[in-house]
Parts: structure tokens; sequence; C-alpha cells
């Protein structure tokens, strides 16, 4: 039997909860001080540069560095033949080459490495590295790519991953539906385009045997394995900073620059910069999935969905990173947070030569939920039901099965944020709003749902750490391994911490993230998971630290353990009586040489049930999430403006009131680019979008002025203080509620993104031609 | 960044010298914006950068009688802040405010836009409006080029390698002109056009007197819809019907083509649109 | 490369120093200076991380050769914040940034705007920022705690 949020509030006496925070490092950041990867310089630092693929697919037949080791300042020139251990990294399997020697599979692929005295002089060198190459055919097309006779990007095939998964019989389903509604839809390929690009530095120090690496990551301790296993580096000896980083987004979770930094400190004896550039960072790093998604949705005419069948074709690029994880997470959110008794789904993860894609916050549940609530537009506006009604009709409860089969035993917060999505002005007076003096510039609303399994699943090692430690100023300092990339988490895991200690002031936790030799490992910093993973550690931690003093305090002061009670620093005695406070306990404890240290480890809960075929999945817990968009289709060019957008997020309970508003209306925009510009265009392999003018992002003119963050909340159990996980769902439901309301305004069916100018121009002039309407005023 | 030699003339006599002695070994550098971009993509070849900002005589927008003659090195935040030019040549005004962003403005040039001879350049729709025309002088003296003559090609112009852009010569706007600015981008700011039109017209009695339409990013160059000009000249009325049904005309005078921004069916239909979004907007309101 | 002697003011303080002509204001004041405030987003202008003042004025200094501040007055988000505007204040307490790689470069341009405009609309504020691209906050807390500046200064 669960218990009301305000019940809960109540009974804890909570302080900091839910409170507006002052953001830790705030003050650094708008100053300008805080120090970025980018931003280290050495004495004594060399700079490094990577030699990158001339073609998308080609063989090596010859590397000859000779002229570039004869430039004078050019300190090393490292090639495959120069890597003590492993040539390979990849989270999921390393099938990706460090230094290129045989193969090129895509033109970030990495060939050569040099360390030289200037920048210039190292741009030089890399000019002056002759690479033979022997082109190889482009597979650029992921349905071709999966035809027998394609050329192959891997030996093994281009099929990376193939999985299905069913539930009940789909025919019948079908047999049953009075409507089927089936769409090919196309998603584009996103690029993170975080401010910061994968710059960073290392070191090494000969006489401890220490190798240092400071670049923007989201896993150290898994930083460090793949380094160690190239460099046949004690890993223990390898410490990695990851803080502070200029935006991850998912993108900084695979390795980028880490090891071939660790390889040039650990030749040269040196401090070493690599500087990425933009226009290099487009080319090397990860994107979203491109998918082709195609639908069959069966519905009977009361709205109930009786069958969905699904395929999806996934780009992954040259290298799989993870790509299999990121299939196997979309197949399990394909039929949305939907009823539904009969489902087929067959998703195909596929190498091209068209870059790499891997982790993007969402992860594969953005491309199916833009699918799905699409489908779901349309069923309403076929049946004539209302959106917000047909999704009602069809939610799941807890307990129910979802599209793979699996049970959601954890909470779900869908019917509140029906609810106020319906009682919400923009969609309840939708038909008022929508009208617009402007004859040209049709308004329109539009809605989806979305949820998101946070996680990484069944039988993957998933887990939180966190070590606390009194100070003597009766302070503590918390540690804990989940990375700070912008999303907040240092923030939410202070208020935890502060919470958890019953602490009055807030200057007196300090708390310390992101690096192997500071931080337990706590887990990597993604799948929605920070919060959880290290937030359940530090509550944790913080209840055996208190277990602790109240027995120091017993002992010292002569009080019954069980009659002390501890709010806002002080211990309090059965009579209400002062008995000591924290400043002064931490005096006497360091006097005595007893300054408390201690540790909490949890590993993150995961469904009892496995999904046969389908590794990973399923997840066990979600966050769920909303979103109304009102858009302005300017019907003349097909220009679409955002104008207001609510996003309503179930993360359980919101810890970082600032941090939960600031990623939802981040999220908004990000989800907001996905759905109207954003797109790495590749052709033949061949990148024709390689800098910020051609890959295009919101700017402060394109973003709404009216984001409106509403939570819905409620309390999950094995949450910390209830809480789930936001980063990614604060983007997803955003991009089809975009697409709808372009529906709603035009009638025209967005049914691939980005909805770019030229797209939805065309697809409203379609529109006029089935109404014949060869004048359309 | 390529190495160059660097010359900041401190006179136009110098800079003339600069250029007579370099020829097509040189580029001038006015705000940069462009051609900084370029030096850092290894794109110029030229080795001999001359820096125009200090030459006074560039610099300036003055009144002369019934004309308004702006130097070449005005940024767009000059033109944006000149009482001249708000008064009279608003369109000129207007286009500078879609250029780029607040940073961009501040060092752009119109001088530099011209003379980079993008066919996406915001400042020259406006300025084929106007009709302006171009001083250039040299060793050999001054000529003045209409601007309609002045663009042979993206990125091609018919100044010679021993010239610079002097000055750009407008007519003052009248009581009865009103114009419009229509970019299309992929989003609202740090944007390049898609499309883009400008229109002027000057009327009289609820009669088009005279109206100039430019068209930008749709051909090799800006260029003038003559054409469509000549029709809207002879409209007794200014119906929505007839007003698209001409602006449809607009494909026969454009050769636009197909790249990541648009494609070239794209850029062609839109247009028809675009313009008869700006003429409903100034025949209309 | 041919070097040139530059005279001209960083943050108050004269400087001369004998710089290659080709260097960048952005690689002189990270580099030379190791003045990090301002950031490389993107080295084209397109993203604004690079932005200070020039003689009171915002640029991309990506875009800005140093020969051409000769004589000028560079200010950067570290001579700002020395200053302790009060719009710092502002966007602290609400929160607007979040990885804050952007935050010196909007900083800059918020400070520069309001030395113009005493009482902008909000559109106006969101102009002044729209050479400034975030990729985390959606901006809306930037433009709110400008909004509350504004509203509570004005």
């Amino acid at each position: 039997m669960s218990l009301k949020i305000e019940e809960i509030i109540k009974l804890e006496n909570e302080r900091w909860i839910g409170k507006r925070v002052e953001q830790v490092l705030i003050k650094e950041k708008v100053s300008g001080k805080l120090k970025y990867p980018s931003d280290q310089y050495f004495e004594n630092m060399l700079w490094g540069k990577v030699l990158r693929s001339k073609y998308p697919h080609a063989l090596i037949k010859k590397i000859d560095t000779s002229k570039a080791e004869n430039i004078k300042g050019v300190v090393k020139v490292l090639t495959y033949k120069d890597i003590p251990g492993l040539n390979g990294f990849g989270i999921v399997v390393q099938d990706q080459p460090v230094l290129c020697f045989d193969k090129v599979r895509y033109l970030g692929d990495a060939i050569a490495l040099v360390a030289a005295e200037t920048k210039e002089i190292a741009e030089k060198a890399i000019k002056l590295i002759d690479v033979e190459y022997e082109p190889l055919p482009v597979v650029d097309d992921p349905l071709k790519a999966i035809e027998k006779n394609s050329p192959k990007v891997h030996e093994g095939g281009n099929i990376h991953l193939h999985t299905i998964v069913k539930k009940g019989d789909i025919e019948k389903g079908f047999k049953e539906a009075d409507l089927i509604i089936e769409n090919e839809y196309r998603t584009g390929r996103q690029e993170h385009a975080y401010l910061e690009t994968e710059s960073g530095v290392a070191f090494y120090d000969e006489d401890e045997n220490i190798l240092t690496v400071i670049c923007g990551g989201q896993y150290p301790f898994r930083d460090q394995i793949q380094i160690a296993r190239v460099l046949a580096f004690d890993p223990r000896k390898i410490r990695v900073i990851n803080e502070p980083m200029g935006g991850g987004f998912g993108g900084k979770d695979e390795i980028t620059t880490q090891i071939h930094l660790a390889l040039l400190a650990y030749h040269t004896k040196r401090p070493v910069k690599i500087e990425i550039s933009r226009e290099e960072s487009i080319i090397f790093s990860w994107k979203r999935h491109p998918m082709i998604l195609k639908y069959k949705t069966g519905v009977k005419k009361d709205g109930t969905l009786v069958a969905n069948e699904v395929y999806i074709y996934s780009d992954t690029g040259a290298y799989a990173s993870l790509g299999g994880p990121v299939l196997n997470l979309a197949i399990e959110h394909s039929c949305g947070p939907y009823r539904i008794p009969n489902t087929y789904i067959e998703g195909y993860c596929i190498y091209t030569n068209n870059g790499v894609s891997g982790a993007f916050r969402g992860f594969g549940v953005n491309q199916v939920t833009f699918a799905m609530e699409t489908q779901m537009d349309e069923i309403a506006y076929k049946l004539k039901i209302d959106p917000v009604e047909l999704r009602r009709k069809n939610i799941l409860k807890k307990g129910e099965e979802t599209g793979i089969g699996s049970k959601i035993e954890t909470s779900i917060g869908l019917d509140k944020i029906l609810d106020e999505i319906e009682k919400h002005p923009i969609y309840k007076e939708r038909d008022i709003i929508k009208i617009s003096n402007k004859k040209y510039k049709k308004r329109g609303v539009g809605i989806a749902l979305s949820y998101q399994g946070t996680g990484l699943g069944v039988g993957l090692p998933d887990y939180g750490s966190a070590i606390i430690e009194m100070r003597r100023d009766g302070g503590f300092n918390v540690y804990t391994g989940s990375v700070e990339i912008g999303q907040g988490t240092k923030t939410t895991l202070k208020i935890i911490a502060l919470e958890s200690l019953k602490i009055l002031n807030e200057d007196k936790v300090f708390i310390i993230t992101g690096d192997t030799f500071l931080t337990p490992d706590s887990g990597t910093t993604t799948a929605s998971g920070a919060t959880y993973r290290s937030g359940r550690a530090i509550k944790m931690a913080s209840e055996k630290l208190i277990k602790i003093l109240k027995k120091e305090v017993s002992e010292i002061f002569n009080v019954p353990e069980n009659n002390i009670t501890l709010k806002d620093e002080i211990f309090y005695d059965k009579n209400g009586n002062e008995i000591v406070n924290y400043e002064k306990l931490g005096e006497i404890l360091y006097e005595k040489r007893r300054l408390p240290k201690v540790e909490a480890h949890f590993n993150f809960p995961t469904s009892k049930t496995k999904i046969f075929g389908a590794f990973g999945l399923p997840h066990h817990i979600f966050s769920f999430s909303g979103s109304i968009a009102l858009v302005e289709v300017n019907i003349l060019t097909g220009k679409v403006d955002l104008l207001k957008a609510v996003n309503l997020i179930d993360g359980g309970r919101v810890i970082n009131k600032i941090g939960f508003e600031s990623q939802s209306e981040g999220g908004v925009v990000m989800g907001m680019g996905y759905s109207l510009m954003e797109d790495v265009i590749i052709k033949n392999g061949e990148f024709l979008t390689k800098n910020f003018s051609t890959y295009i992002i919101p700017t402060s003119m394109d973003a709404p002025t009216e984001i409106e963050t509403i939570p819905i909340e409620s309390y999950e159990e094995l949450g910390p203080y209830g809480a789930k996980g936001i980063g990614e769902t604060t983007m997803v439901p955003i991009a089809p509620a975009i697409t709808n309301a372009i529906f709603d305004a035009t009638k025209a069916r967005i049914k691939q993104i980005p909805a770019n100018p030229e797209r939805v121009f065309f697809k409203i002039r379609e529109i006029e031609k089935e109404k014949n309407n060869e004048n359309f005023i | 960044m390529m190495e160059f030699e660097y010359f900041k003339p401190k006179n136009l006599f110098k800079a003339i010298d600069l250029a007579e002695n370099f020829k097509i070994n040189k580029k001038f550098l006015a705000g940069g914006t462009d051609l900084l971009v370029r030096m850092k993509d290894n794109l110029i070849k030229e080795e001999n950068i001359i820096d125009l900002k200090d030459i006074d005589e560039l610099k300036g927008i003055w009144e002369k009688d019934d004309e308004i003659e702006i130097g070449p090195l005005t940024t767009f935040s000059e033109i944006i802040e000149s009482e001249i030019l708000n008064k009279f040549s608003p369109l000129l005004v207007l286009a500078s405010k879609k250029v780029g962003s607040p940073q961009i403005r501040n060092k752009g040039t119109i001088g530099g836009n011209i003379c980079n001879a993008s066919p996406a350049g915001d400042s020259i729709p406006p300025l084929f409006c106007e009709e302006a025309k171009l001083i250039l002088i040299s060793k050999n003296g001054k000529r003045i080029v209409d601007i309609e003559n002045f663009f042979i090609g993206p990125g091609k112009t018919i100044i010679n390698d021993n010239e610079i852009l002097y000055r750009i010569v407008i007519k003052k706007w009248r009581d009865n002109d009103i114009g419009f600015f229509n970019k299309l981008g992929q989003r609202n700011a740090l944007s390049i056009s898609i499309a883009s039109n400008c229109v002027k017209i000057r009327k009289e009695n609820g009669k088009v007197l005279d109206i100039k339409i430019a068209l930008g990013s749709v051909s090799p160059t800006v260029v003038r819809a003559k054409r469509i000009e000549e029709e809207i000249k002879n409209l007794k009325n200014f119906d929505e019907d007839k007003l698209f049904i001409i602006s449809s005309l607009v494909s026969k005078e454009i050769d636009p083509i197909t790249d990541v921004r648009g494609t070239r069916e794209y850029r062609i239909e839109v247009s028809k649109y675009l313009l008869f979004e700006s003429l409903v907007n100034l025949l209309n309101r | 490369m041919k070097k040139i002697l530059i005279n001209f003011k960083l943050n108050g303080e004269n400087i001369v120093d004998e710089v290659e002509v080709n260097k960048t204001l952005l690689e002189y004041l990270r580099e030379n200076l190791r003045l990090t405030g301002p950031k490389e987003g993107c080295s084209k202008g397109e993203c604004g991380a690079c932005t200070v003042l020039i003689n009171g004025e915002t640029f991309n200094s990506c875009l800005v050769l140093m020969p051409e501040i000769q004589n000028k007055e560079v200010v950067t988000i570290e001579g700002i914040s020395r200053e302790n505007p009060l719009i710092l204040e502002y966007l602290i307490k609400e929160g607007s940034f979040q990885c804050g790689f952007c935050a010196p470069g909007i900083v800059v341009s918020l400070y520069s705007f309001f030395k113009k405009f005493k009482k902008p609309t909000i559109l106006e504020l969101k102009e002044a920022i729209s050479g400034n691209l975030c990729r985390c906050t959606g901006y809306k807390k930037i433009v709110d705690a400008a909004k509350k500046y504004i509203d509570e200064r004005f």
C-alpha cells in the first residue's frame, strides 16, 4: 500500500527535497572561472592531432610516417604498431580500431596520432603522413546493406543485431481490428552538438607510473578499463577525470579522445592536449541512430488497440558502440505505454559507412515514440475520438503487460499526465487558441505521450556507490562516481545528501564526483540513472553514518542510543534537550581520531523476468512524460514555429526543482530541434553538414518563450526519496507533439523528421492537390 | 590558420597602390566574417591580406541631395543604427537586421557582403531594389557600375584586380515608398537564406507607379524579376488570385541549385509563395 | 609567420606584445594569456561561445585577427565578472545555466546589451543572445533571469 506524497513529506519533514537550491558551481560558470578539459594547459605540453580517414570505406595498403617524423618539433608519430595492448574499443564489442591498420570504415576512423611542440607543427605533420588507400564501394543505404550481395562493412556481415519479439497472435489481432493504419516513418541523424567538443589532456607520471586523462566522459571507470586494455596498463593506475564538461547527452558515453590522449602521453612522457575542432567532432563522433520504421497498427472502432506490427531498421554506421542496446530499447518501447494484446516487433541494427551512431538522450525511444504517437494521432483522427480519450483507453496500468510482454510493476504516472493535458488551457481551449487573423499562418495543437525505461536493464551490471566522510568542522564530504555532465547531477545528489544527513546549512556538504581516484564506481551516467544510482547510495551511506554518529553520541554523552533524535544538525535527547551539534561533534571525534567514513553500495533493481532473444530487456523502473505543442505553420513556405510547449514529467519525486525544470526546458528545445531542423546529412559516406552553419540547432529566436513544466509527482518506493530519473524522457514526446500539431493545423501528416520547411511545404501542397485545389487561396 | 603578409594602409592612396601592386595575389579584409572562415578552411590561396579598416574615406554614411552614399566598411550594426538610413532607406535596414547575429552584425560590412558576392548575401537584394550604383576606384580613376551589372556568378564580380569598392550610392526614399524583405531560413537567427526576395513599391492613389523585385539565393547571382514587375504595374486591382498567378512567373526568372539547405524544386516552388507573401503584405495592407 | 607589435587594453590593463599576424584574438587570450573564459565552440562565428567586447560591442573573438585590435579596448568575461554586475546574481538565483560552457559568451552579450537598453522587450532580450548557442537550457531560464533583472531594476 503506497503512501501519498503529501503524507510522506509530512512524515519525513523534508527540508531540501524539491526546493530551489543554488546549483553547484554555477558561480564559477557565470564568471568564466570554471576550467573545462579544453581549458587545461600545462608546462611542457605537447599538442596532439589525429589523422583520420580520407575515404568512408577503403582498404589501407600502406602507412608511411617518415616525412612527418622528420619535421622539426614533431616528438612522436604513432600508428597501430605503437599500441601495447588491444587495438580496439567499444562499450559492448570492441569492434572499433583505436588506430586503423587494414581498413577504414568511415571518415572519422583514426589512423595515426601526432604529438608536436605547437599546434601548427602538429597540423603540418598530419598532412605529411602518407596513407595508401584502395577505396571500396560505399555502403550507405541500410535497407540495401542487409541484402545478401551488399559490400561488407565488417567481416561478419552488415547485421550487427537482429531482434524479434512477439506476443499473442498478430494475424488474429488484425482480424479483430476495425481499422488498420499502416505507415512508414523516417527519423533524422541528430548530432549532440554539445558546446564543448571532445577535447582533453593527458599526462604520464613516469616515477609513480600513473596515467591521468582529463576528458569529458560519462563513465570514468569504464574509460579506465577501455584505456587499460589498449595500453596493457594496470587500470588502477589510470586516473580518469571526466568533469567538468561542456555537455554530453550520451555522446560522451563511448570513448571519444581518451585513448588517443593516453597513448600520446604514455609514449611521449609529456603532457599532451588534443583539441577537437567542431568539424572533426561532427565527423568522428556518435550520432542518434537514423531509423526507418514500418508500423501497422490495428484498432477497434471504439479505440481499443488490438495489434501492432513493427519493423525497425537502425543505421548504426561503421561500428557497433551501443547500437544493439539502442535497438532493443526501441523495441521495448515501440508499442508506446499502451496495452496491446497482439504484437510482432522485428528490428535490425545495421552497419553502413555513414559515420557512427551511438548513445543519445532517449536511446532509441525518440524514434519509436515519433512513430507510435503519430499512429495514435492518425487513429484518433480517423475514428473521430479525442486524442486524450484514445490514449486513456489504452494506457497501461501497474502490473499490465507492455508490447513486449513484460509487466511494469513500479509506479506509472500516465493517468495523471492525461488529466493534466486534458485540463490544460492550451488543449482544452485549442479551438479558440488556434484562431489566428493571419491568413497564411495556421495554428495547431498536438499531444504525445512517452515513457522511458531507466537503468541498463536485465543482465547488465548496474549499480551505485557512495562514500561519505565527516569533517572536523562538522561538515561532510560526499564522494560518488556519477558524472556531472551538465544535467545537474551534482546539485541533485547534494540535495539528497543534505536531506539524508539532516543538514541545515547547505555549505556543510561538499560533493565530489566523476574521478576514478577520488570517487567510488557508481556506474554509468546514462539511462536517466545517475540520481537513482548515486542518490540511493548516498541515502544508504547517510543512514549508516547517522547510526554510527548516534552510537558515538550515546557513548560520549552517556545517553541511551534509542533516545537520540537528529534534526537540523543537532542531536537531541528524549526530552528535547540539545546534546551536541555536528560542529562540536566533529571537533570531538577529530580529537579522538574517530571521524567516521562509510561506504554504501546497491544494485539497480531489475525485472525478475527476461525477454527471450532481446538482451537487456525488460527494464524495471520507468519515467513517463507527455507534451502539448502549439505550433504555427506558414502554409506558404512550410516553416513551422513552436509557439508554446508544455512538458508533463513523471520522474517520481522532484529532488532538484531548478534542475528538473531546466532538464525539461532544455529537453523541449532539443526535441524541437530533432523534430523541425536537425539532420546530419551524409551522402555516399561523405558529410554534407560539417559545421554549425549547416547543422542547425535552435537559437534563442527559435525556442518558445513559454515552456511550461508540470511535474507529475508520484512516489517510487525503490527510488531515493521517491525519485526515478528524467534526463531522457524530457526530450521525447515534444517531437511527435509538434508533428501532430502540424497535422492539426494543416492536415499534412508528417512521417519523416526533421520536418524542415521543405518537407512541410511539399506535404501541404500534396494535401491541396488531393483537395483538387489548384489555386489554394 | 594559413600564413600571409598583412598590410593596413592608412589612407586610400596607399590601398590603391597595394591593389595595383598585388593584383590577384591579394584579398581585402573588411569585417572578415566571411574571409576569416575561408582562411581557416585553407580555401584562400592569395598571400597578401590588405586590411582596409584604417581608411576613413571608406567609412561613413553621407546624405548628398536626393542620394545617400555609404562607405563599404559600414558594418550592419551601423546601418541598423543610422538615422539617415532608417529614414531614407528602411529596406536596407530591415535586411541588415536579418544578417547572422549581433556579433556578426558588429563586424560584417556591407562592402564585404557585396564583394563576397554570395547570391545569399542579405544586403544585395535591397541594393538591387534601390538600383544602387557602386563606385570603384583604382589607379586608373573612378568608375561607376550599376549593381545589376556587378555580379557575374556565385562569388564572382566584374571588379578588376586593382580596384577597391569605394562607395555605394542609393537614392533616398520618397514618402510614398514602401518595401518588404522576405527571408526564408531554416531557423530564425544565424541563418543563411534558402530563398529570399526584396520588394520596393512606389504607390500613388492606389496604383503602383513603380515596383522593384529582387530575388536572392535562387540564382547564380541576385536577380531582378523584371517581367513580374511589368505585370504588376499593369494590374488594375490586387486580388490575391491575380497576385498568386503573377508570383508563379518567378519560376521563369530563376535558376536555383540543390544544396544542403534545399532542393532546386523547393526553391523554385517556394519562391512563388514567398513573393506572393511579400506582395500581399505590401499591396493588400 | 611575421609578428607585429600590438598595443591594446585588456580588462583595463595596457598590453603591448609581439604577436603573429595570423593569430586570432581567441587564440591569444586562451593560449598566450591563459584567459580561458572565452571558449572555442565552432571557430567560425556560428556559436558565440567566444564572445568578447571590443570598444564596448560584442564580437566573436574567433573571427578577430590580433592586428585588428590595435589600440582598442578588449573586455572578456573575466573583466566583467570582476565588476560583479548585478545580472550575475539573477542568473545564479534562477539557475540559468547547466553545463555552463555557453555562459561566458552569454554573460558578455547580456552585459553589453544592458548597457545600451534599459527597458528592453522580451523579443529584444532574445535577440541580444541570438548569436549565442546553448544546447542545455532551451534559453528559458536565461531569458527569465534577464527579465527579472529588468523588472526589478528599472
